[in-house]
């Protein structure tokens, strides 16, 4: 690009940028026809539609493409996802294409370095290699480990091949690290998986509660619909609950800082106040609530031989009160460190009958050793008052990755799941085998390995063959020394697809370059059900190719020819056509391709051209039958949803003398997971180039550290050298840190540890103990 | 040559008189919303600290209620230029390589 160009396409963005944000401050503004994309530097662009490729929000983006490459970017105004705004991330991201060291050529592993191959070459590799490892090792010897950033066709493909062709199981996915224990959560309290509201609820409740969800940084256009709707209606509150303070607490109203661990007690707390206050909507929990027990002390997966299974027992509102009775706000008080007066205050807001409640959540209750179990809890409250399914009132669990829901939770590319089933399930591996035309028996009716049993199976050897597709585990792995050694073992077979070097290409056998997002066609699921469509604009850069048509590609060479039969330029079209049979119920019936091409995505159910906006709800949700009152939780055997008696229980590792301090880790605004996409984007890197931790500035002051002071981190695990920051992005509690993981020079999942939630197998990356050491003295 | 681009919010009554003072800062660029109190302003400098000053110029000018950064472009290099990442790839001490040996993938 000469400079010329570059000037001109930099005041485009730049303008764009501002027109966007602009109107999404102010709907309705008007610069001009000079500035509405008609003035003549803009006239050859041609603005086409898709969803963002970074978080699980959705927001529509409008991309300007001109001569074959996208040029800028502005948020779609259509779009009832973000209504023309978008944030930092999204409007630089197409950026994210244009990096220097793009992958464009295959690679292949030979004489120890990876060289370049033709990419059909590669292909030939990887099939041979699978094909080798089934005969050697079985079945279960190979696995993929996809993501939630795969397109719904990727995924769909995946599940074909890995379950149905070849006949194992070992289907996994990074959502499993990010959303799993809302999956579970979901799973347990109502039977059906994902949230029974929209993003509507923003515009309709009085009461937004964030549960350890930074939402400025991680959500921030919802986050902006928030505060738009505080700034429009006075009595809109906003209460940060969370381990640190962040942006999202300096823009709360209250911000309420809680000891890690103690949310389970919270929430209980909240409940104990709620009955004892008599705010309990006793019609609705009579008719539409099932009180149940699980297991307690169920440990946290640290060995390799873990099992777990939870056992539902009935209880009665009497047990519930019994159970309640220790969690008064005094005692919870102790163990959380928030006052008892607040949470009360917290109760009231819940137990008041003339608001409306919303409550958010994401990886600080999803990731965490009783994830499945916060879940559940956040679920009680809103079933005690009848704050659910209706608009405004909602429990709303959000996710991290643009197709988290679309691809991993819908598709089901997870161990124990199918399309619309369960392998477990009889009737669901009999419709799979029907669909996919493959003989039932072909597809095992057990799970195999969830994500951290599959890289334990890695290391031991159980699995000698794993191809990763949109995933960078070598960063994300919690105790990652000893997954990076798994892979890196001599007769471990990786490959990875991928858009840049990484550190798991770095370790990798075979490296597939892939096309990226609007370099080809397909579509992601978002929070709130939305399926949106995306159609291919720009030709992937050298030999990189879809991940669908890698896939396809070697399900061929694999001999399943006939399995995989579509046509290459309208292969989505007949992918999504035969998905779609899996969910052709009223529960999840899907809009046909003709309406996603042609607006900013449908929410599922798509019932009689319409789609569902609050489910369970028998006002707006076609599948609820009336004749169970006016909601019907038609997930659960009974047309109940669940009311858990699930406790506080303590984590597996707490600060102590040697290791004094939690360490929590995240994201920041800026950078997408594990930056290898967004540290491409010179705005981006140039805004947070490296990690750092967080610590309170009273315990810097106590060990003599000063901000940018270059510290060691150190856990059990491992070690990390990187700079202290004070009061920048955010401020830890006392006897806190925080890192974010974006940064590939500072693994600190290193020192993370591996212990997971028993029931959804999510690890928790927030809390473990570490000790800081100063490097000078 | 870094490129941005802000809201600029004036206080009330105050539009006019922003947009002309801005419209004479060399390297600002004003355009006014037709139908409400808000501009859009593009600045072009000639590096960081020179875009910095502008900033802070603008932020300093009385009548206007607040800045509202919308896009930047800092570093010098063509888009699509990587950031420098690779080299901080490569930073990072590696572990003994137990693929020493390893056999070829083919």
């Amino acid at each position: 690009m000469s400079p010329l160009d570059r000037r001109e396409f930099l005041r485009r963005a730049a303008l764009a940028a501002a027109v966007g944000s602009a109107s999404a401050l102010v709907p309705g503004i008007s610069f001009g026809a000079e500035v509405d994309y008609t003035d003549p530097s803009l006239r050859d662009v041609e603005w086409r539609r898709t969803p963002c490729r970074f978080c699980g929000v959705g927001c529509g983006l409008l991309v300007g493409i001109e001569d074959g490459r996208a040029v800028s970017v502005k948020g779609d105004p259509e779009s009832p996802v973000n209504r023309g705004l978008a944030c930092v991330k999204g409007y630089h991201s197409v950026q994210a294409l244009y990096g220097r060291d793009r992958l464009t050529r295959a690679k292949v592993r030979r004489g120890g370095r990876l060289v370049d191959v033709p990419v059909q070459e590669a292909l030939d590799v990887v099939a041979e290699r699978l094909r080798q490892t089934v005969e050697e090792h079985g079945k279960d010897g190979v696995a993929m480990y996809g993501s939630g950033q795969w397109t719904i066709p990727d995924g769909y493909v995946a599940s074909k091949l890995f379950k149905g062709a070849i006949g194992t199981n070992n289907l996994e996915a990074n959502a499993r690290l990010c959303m799993a224990s809302a999956v579970t959560g979901f799973m347990t309290s109502f039977g059906l998986d994902e949230p029974m509201g929209c993003y509507e609820d923003i515009d309709h409740a009085d009461v937004f509660v964030l549960w350890g969800n930074n939402m400025a940084e991680m959500h921030p256009v919802l986050f902006s619909r928030m505060l738009e709707q505080r700034r429009q209606r006075r009595d809109v509150q906003i209460v940060d609950l969370a381990t640190r303070t962040t942006r999202t607490s300096y823009a709360a109203d209250r911000s309420l800082i809680f000891a890690p661990q103690a949310d389970l007690a919270i929430a209980n707390a909240i409940c104990h106040e709620i009955v004892r206050n008599d705010w309990v909507d006793h019609d609705f929990v009579d008719h539409h609530a099932a009180f149940k027990r699980g297991r307690t002390e169920i440990g946290y997966g640290l060995s390799d031989d873990f099992r777990f299974a939870d056992e539902a027992v009935d209880a009665d509102w009497d047990d519930f009160v019994e159970f309640l009775s220790e969690y008064t706000p005094e005692r919870v008080s102790e163990i959380s460190g928030v006052a008892a007066s607040d949470i009360r205050w917290l109760a009231s807001l819940y137990g008041d009958p003339a608001s409306k409640v919303t409550s958010f959540w994401c990886m600080g209750v999803n990731q965490h050793t009783r994830g499945t179990w916060m879940n559940n809890l956040i679920y009680n409250i809103h079933l005690l008052v009848g704050k659910i399914a209706t608009p405004g009132n909602s429990p709303f669990s959000l996710t991290g990755q643009p197709s988290a829901c679309g691809t991993v939770r819908e598709v089901g590319t997870l161990t124990h799941a199918l399309p619309g089933g369960r392998v477990s399930d009889q009737g669901a591996r009999r419709r799979a085998a029907e669909i996919w035309g493959v003989p039932e028996e072909n597809i095992p009716a057990a799970p195999t390995h969830h994500t951290m049993s599959m890289f334990r199976a890695l290391d031991r050897g159980d699995i000698r063959f794993l191809w990763v597709q949109v995933t960078n585990p070598m960063v994300t792995l919690p105790a990652l020394n000893r997954y990076r050694s798994a892979a890196e073992k001599g007769d471990r077979f990786l490959v990875v697809s991928e858009v840049y070097p990484t550190p798991t290409t770095e370790v990798a056998d075979v490296v597939l370059p892939s096309a990226m997002w609007i370099e080809r066609e397909g579509m992601f699921g978002n929070s709130e059900r939305r399926t949106q469509h995306f159609g291919k604009m720009l030709e992937p850069p050298g030999e990189a190719m879809s991940d669908t048509w890698q896939l396809i590609e070697v399900a061929r060479r694999l001999g399943y020819e006939a399995l995989f039969p579509w046509d290459e330029s309208n292969h989505i079209e007949q992918i999504w056509n035969e998905y779609v049979r899996f969910h052709d119920h009223p529960e999840h019936r899907m809009a046909p391709i003709s309406v996603l091409r042609d607006g900013p995505g449908a929410m599922w159910p798509f019932v009689d051209g319409r789609e569902v906006r609050w489910r369970f709800n028998t006002q707006t949700d076609p599948a609820a039958d009336a004749s169970h009152g006016a909601f019907d939780f038609y997930g659960t055997p009974d047309h109940r949803a669940r009311i858990w008696l699930r406790p506080y229980e303590a984590p597996p590792e707490w600060p102590d003398e040697e290791y004094p301090f939690w360490l929590g880790t995240g994201r920041v605004l800026e950078h997408w997971h594990t930056g290898s996409m967004t540290r491409r984007v010179p705005t981006l890197h140039a805004a947070v180039p490296k990690a750092y931790v967080e610590l309170n500035p009273a315990d810097a002051r106590e060990m003599g550290i000063l901000d940018r002071e270059v510290v060691r981190l150190v856990s059990r695990r491992g070690s990390v050298e990187l700079e202290a920051r004070l009061d920048y992005r955010g401020r830890p509690a006392r006897g806190q840190v925080f890192v974010p993981f974006f940064d590939e020079s500072v693994l600190v999942n290193e020192l993370t540890l591996d212990a997971y939630c028993p029931i959804s197998a999510q690890p928790d990356y927030k809390k473990c103990a570490v000790r800081v050491e100063r490097l000078s003295t | 040559m870094p490129i941005c681009s802000y809201l600029v919010i004036p206080e009330a009554g105050a539009t006019a008189r922003v947009s002309a003072e801005l419209s004479r800062i060399p390297g600002c660029d004003v355009i006014p919303a037709q139908n409400r109190e808000l501009l859009i302003l593009i600045t072009e400098t000639g590096g960081r600290e020179a875009d910095e000053a502008l900033r802070k110029e603008v932020e300093g000018l009385d009548g206007v209620e607040a800045l509202v950064f919308t896009f930047g472009e800092i570093d010098s290099m063509a888009v699509g230029d990587s950031t420098g990442f690779g080299r901080l790839a490569k930073t990072r001490p590696r572990p003994a390589a137990s693929r020493r040996g390893r056999e070829d993938a083919r």
